[in-house]
């Protein structure tokens, strides 16, 4: 039982951290070559404006808010599961989870 | 250049160290980006809350493929440590740079003593167990070859104290495995291993919680908080794997010693 759990779950943290990592390490690459333009904080609407211009803090940005997801995709495979299993105390701990971490995203943006 | 392979530098030592412990690493970045990088304190806690998502994230496959992790018992801890985690970041982005650099210094002193004070508690016995529980679970113990099956017990004590573990990891940008593990080993009676691995599990959540209030403040800059992620990343790869090797004790020693020096330094920087 947890043996499927745990693929799962893993699934979705490799999901996330492998593209998270892909772009990280662009960012970085691009952020050595062209320093000057990695300063700029991007709000989240605007993160996938400057992937076409190779900017390196979108690439950079854009990693960060994939890497912050990775968690919360690892979490709703979990809650997948535990449902599939009718785990139904396993699956509402986890959607609680995820509900607190969505309040969080709406309060940022306040 | 030099500041950002500094920074790499720095962010996988971290992530190594992290993953060896179970305590997702900030608790090296902040003070490190903050006493050696001279990185503003909000700056240093949104970019390590971003290396602690990492190191969990990098972490955690490894033990969840090797059952380490006790996922119900993770769920169960993880409601009010996300409570608290929100509430930990609403309250550090309204505060200022050195009272927050103030209160660190607190927390790393006390971690430094409690973690030189705790006991190895392999030799724990798991005598009676309920295989019904919900949250029962096994694994193979590394070092001796073992069976080990365990059942965590007095979860609603350890749901309350997890509360603190979310906000000390809100407010600090640390992964809180530092009040995590000790929770679930100490009360939960869980053993020191999979405590560890499901606080690693764990710690991405919690940072999730508060992460996007550190972003979305701009206290996350992409040319500091990535470059840590990335060196945090292969370092925590890296843990992970002499993880199975080692006997946590001696490395706990080495981590308490740093911390006390840490708090001097940021104490001293605090009041400057």
């Amino acid at each position: 039982v947890n043996e499927r759990l745990h693929k799962c779950i893993r699934a979705g943290l490799l999901i996330g951290v492998i593209p998270a990592s892909v772009l990280l390490a662009t960012g970085v690459a691009l952020h050595i070559l062209k320093p000057e333009s990695s300063t700029v904080h991007i709000p989240l609407p605007g993160v996938l404006r400057g992937i076409p211009r190779m900017e390196p803090a979108s690439f950079l940005s854009l990693g960060i808010l994939c890497l912050y997801l990775t968690p919360v995709l690892a979490a709703l495979a979990g809650a997948a599961v535990f449902a599939q299993q009718r785990d139904w105390r396993g699956a509402a701990l986890t959607l609680a989870v995820l509900s607190i971490i969505a309040l969080s995203i709406c309060l940022s943006q306040r | 250049v030099e500041f950002t392979l500094a920074l790499l530098g720095i962010a996988f030592v971290a992530g190594g160290f992290g993953a060896l412990l179970g305590v997702g690493g900030g608790f090296i970045v902040v003070p490190a980006l903050s006493l050696l990088l001279g990185v503003p304190m909000h700056e240093a806690i949104g970019s390590s809350i971003t290396a602690v998502i990492a190191t969990s994230s990098a972490g955690a496959t490894s033990y969840l493929k090797r059952n380490y992790v006790n996922v119900r018992a993770g769920m169960l801890l993880e409601v009010p440590t996300a409570i608290g985690a929100v509430a930990g970041g609403l309250a550090a982005v309204s505060v200022s740079g050195k009272f927050l650099q103030g209160l660190f210094a607190v927390v790393l002193l006390y971690i430094s003593y409690t973690m030189a004070r705790s006991r190895d508690s392999d030799a724990q016995v798991y005598a009676e167990i309920e295989s019904e529980s919900w949250m029962a679970a096994s694994f193979n113990e590394p070092t001796t070859q073992t069976e080990v099956s365990y059942v965590p017990l007095r979860a609603p004590l350890a749901m309350g104290v997890s509360i603190l573990a979310g906000a000390v990891s809100g407010m600090f940008g640390v992964g809180g495995g530092i009040v995590k593990v000790p929770v679930m080993a100490a009360i939960m009676s869980m053993p020191v291993r999979a405590a560890m691995a499901t606080s690693t599990y764990m710690i991405g959540l919690t940072g999730a919680a508060s992460a996007f209030i550190y972003y979305s403040h701009g206290f996350a800059p992409p040319a500091i908080a990535g470059p840590t992620a990335i060196g945090v990343l292969v370092g925590a790869r890296v843990g992970s794997k002499v993880f199975r090797r080692v006997k946590p004790k001696a490395l706990v020693l080495l981590f308490s010693a740093l911390m006390f020096f840490s708090a001097v330094k940021m104490a001293l920087e605090a009041v400057r």
